[in-house]
């Protein structure tokens, strides 16, 4: 990995959404309780079980329901929709996480003007039989599922920072690409008017949405 | 030697065909658990086109059915009228066609994939694919009339694909025809498709060009025929469904606005950061992406009950691997794939599907972002060929024996599933009330229309929207009584309409307090409109309570003395 690449993802680190937020909010969202963990029996999952489930016996079905909806494959579903939640664009992109303390809701971890590079970094890796750093952004948000609530980002952080990665590969590799100079021009400006907007929000609006 | 190839190709497409009709007509009548007020809409002025010539307000067949002040488009009607004069104005009649069309959807399909791709195995795979979505069999089991558009969407695709690489005139005005049907027969349509249309200009342009007389007589004769619908297209009822529904009509709360300018101090960085370009461009962005996101194609779906099926997405959580495969499999071979301009056009099928979805006010929207399933059934079976090109590649070992078992008990497990919450969790939870089934309307009329002359006056609530239409539908109201008595009540200017009445029948909200006084009056509605406990033994009584599937009131019958 060349410096550039490197330089590029620590400054895409900085102006991130989610660096912002958790260096003023550290001490809350660090401060998180074991309830705060994914449980294999949380109460939640193995009630919704019992409810498929005593419908399907309503249904006379209840061996098909039993082996359709029970405590594994119920469990493995919840993992993969924490897992999949890890990708949406929404999320990534738009707002982040649930929680006040982790976004301003005005953003996501990542900037949306990040979106095109973070694609063309990846299809750049992927060009090159870099499989291992595809991998990481394949595997990471596999540590989504640690945290119970949805579209958490503490636990993303991981796949976050590997996206950033893939950003800053699209960056530099459309950087020197020799032509396209309007493109370059509007990329900047795009990202340029993101910061400042996010910056607007943080300081202007973000104090009060947390007092509410 | 062709023909020998070919008939087991013709038989397997035979197979699936017969499985989309199997799984489109099983149970249709039950499932979904009764008919939505659209259903009834378009069933009920079917019924009256047969009887009268006219719709439910009297127009002598009109382009645009106002309905319940939707303005629906009138293909789907007019188709319906054959199938209600033989089946009969009922459940059947309303979703005899939607789920033909959709079966048949599904044979046009693969003929479309083998004329893109020359490749038999892959057109069948999208054909098995399409005739087992769970997105497909939702709008093509009812809600008829997108089922409707989307057959004439593919047909006119595959027309057009025929036209560029044969040399059969007839199909280019096939395909123009089909896609003008498509302004016919749905809403949506009459932004996606002209953008369809223009993409698969471009993309064969050459070809376009080179048989540009063809072409353009073609097009005229599409004027021609989709001219009668120009003035419907800029009515104003158009307008105000328009308004009604998209972010056009959508202005910000005045709430907010205030709140946010108060917070920014300096009124430049309002007008900069929270210009409406900046948040109606970025609210555009979020809807078209939410389309593709994991939450609705797996996860969960849309929140409409209509929509919706409990525990999943709108395709099979196992989709998820085949998408991954696909993906991977089009940018290994990139090079070979941006030189096939058939892939091009599938991409920009793809790109353009959601279209009409996000210019509206919901977040995600799987009846108007429909024409999706089509590419996404494609690419789905690109992963699915590479799936089984690399199990039959080499010998059988380990790793592919436990990659074999390990996708198909997860396809088994999805596909299982998709069955037992389509036929069995889904219907309860989503029967109750305007968003969902408006369950408990047929029980009422059956209960309601035999004692109806034993009342001065019957008043039912309008809670659950629509109760006119399921009236009229279940009692087979002759429609040249019902015309001159037609009314449409608005609450306002942005909502849908109620039949204000008919015969004794009164349709509006019913306000017990006041309405306690009438004598001789028979109510029904939501237990919050009839509390028990108001009910006072010397003035009413309480004659049947209707319950939900799952055991919920529903409504509450009581009549005064």
């Amino acid at each position: 990995m060349n410096k550039k690449i490197i330089l590029v993802f620590i400054a895409l680190i900085f102006t991130s959404p989610w660096f912002w937020i958790f260096q003023r909010n550290y001490k809350e969202i660090l401060n998180f309780n074991k309830s705060d963990f994914y449980q294999i029996n949380n109460p939640i999952l193995i009630s919704e079980i019992n409810t498929f489930q005593g419908e399907t016996r309503l249904a006379e079905m209840g061996f098909l329901g039993k082996l359709i909806i029970n405590k594994y494959t119920w469990f493995f579903k919840d993992v993969l929709t924490q897992f999949l939640e890890s990708y949406d664009f929404h999320y990534l992109f738009m707002e982040g996480d649930l929680n006040l303390l982790k976004s301003t809701r005005s953003s996501g971890p990542l900037f949306l003007s990040l979106f095109p590079f973070v694609c063309y970094g990846i299809y750049r890796i992927f060009r090159r039989k870099k499989y291992p750093l595809l991998f990481l952004v394949l595997v990471s948000p596999i540590f989504g599922c640690l945290f119970r609530q949805h579209y958490e980002t503490l636990s993303r952080l991981p796949f976050i920072l590997s996206l950033t990665l893939m950003a800053a590969i699209g960056i530099v590799a459309f950087s020197e690409k020799s032509d396209y100079k309007i493109l370059k021009g509007l990329f900047l400006v795009f990202f340029s008017f993101e910061f400042l907007r996010f910056i607007h929000y943080y300081f202007l609006h973000y104090p009060f949405l947390l007092q509410r | 030697m062709k023909t020998v190839k070919r008939k087991p190709k013709y038989l397997i497409l035979g197979g699936i065909f017969l499985l989309a009709l199997f799984l489109r007509f099983y149970k249709i009548t039950s499932v979904p658990i009764s008919l939505n007020w659209d259903e009834a809409a378009f069933a009920y002025n079917a019924y009256s086109i047969l009887e009268t010539g006219k719709d439910e307000y009297g127009n002598k067949m009109p382009l645009e059915f106002k309905s319940v002040g939707d303005y629906k488009c009138p293909l789907f009607v007019y188709l319906l009228v054959p199938v209600v004069k033989i089946l009969g104005l009922n459940e059947l009649a309303v979703r005899f066609l939607p789920s033909l069309f959709g079966a048949l959807t599904v044979i046009i399909f693969c003929l479309l994939v083998e004329e893109l791709f020359e490749d038999w195995r892959l057109a069948l795979l999208s054909a098995l694919l399409l005739a087992i979505s769970p997105w497909h069999l939702q709008f093509t089991r009812a809600q008829g009339d997108v089922a409707i558009s989307s057959f004439f969407v593919i047909f006119g695709i595959w027309q057009f694909l025929r036209w560029v690489k044969g040399d059969n005139p007839i199909s280019i005005y096939l395909s123009v025809f089909s896609f003008v049907m498509t302004f016919y027969a749905y809403f949506s349509e009459r932004l996606f498709t002209p953008v369809l249309f223009l993409g698969l200009t471009l993309i064969f342009y050459q070809k376009v060009i080179s048989r540009k007389k063809q072409f353009l007589i073609a097009l005229f004769f599409g004027l021609l025929l989709i001219f009668p619908l120009f003035k419907t297209m800029v009515s104003s009822g158009q307008k105000s469904k328009i308004l009604m529904t998209t972010i056009f009509g959508y202005h910000r709360p005045e709430e907010y606005l205030q709140k946010t300018k108060s917070e920014d101090y300096f009124p430049i960085v309002f007008e900069v950061f929270h210009h409406p370009v900046v948040e109606y461009g970025l609210m555009i962005v979020d809807r078209y992406f939410n389309q593709f996101s994991p939450y609705f194609l797996f996860i969960r779906g849309v929140n409409d009950d209509r929509q919706r099926i409990e525990g999943m997405g709108m395709l099979y959580w196992s989709d998820f691997i085949l998408l991954l495969l696909a993906i991977f499999t089009i940018v290994s071979r990139l090079e070979w794939f941006k030189k096939k301009k058939e892939f091009k056009f599938v991409l920009v099928w793809l790109a353009i599907s959601p279209l009409p979805a996000i210019i509206t006010r919901d977040p995600v929207h799987a009846r108007r972002a429909f024409n999706m399933i089509y590419p996404l059934c494609l690419l789905l079976a690109i992963g699915a060929k590479k799936f089984i090109d690399w199990v039959k590649a080499g010998k059988l070992s380990f790793k592919k024996i436990i990659a074999i078992c390990g996708f198909c008990s997860f396809f088994i497990w999805s596909l299982s599933l998709y069955f037992l919450s389509y036929y069995i969790i889904t219907p309860p939870r989503t029967a109750p009330g305007p968003g969902g089934w408006y369950y408990g309307y047929k029980q009422l009329v059956e209960y309601i229309s035999p004692l109806k002359n034993d009342y001065r006056k019957i008043i039912v609530d309008t809670s659950y929207q629509g109760p006119y239409l399921f009236f009229l539908f279940y009692e087979k109201y002759p429609p040249v009584l019902y015309q001159p008595q037609a009314v449409l009540v608005k609450k306002d200017e942005f909502s849908l309409g109620e039949g204000r009445g008919y015969d004794q029948y009164e349709f509006r909200d019913i306000y017990w307090p006041a309405d306690r006084g009438l004598k001789k009056t028979l109510f029904a509605g939501p237990p919050e409109r009839l509390p028990l406990t108001d009910i006072d033994p010397k003035q009413a009584k309480l004659l049947k309570t209707i319950y939900f599937p799952d055991g919920k009131e529903a409504f509450r019958i009581v009549e005064t003395y």
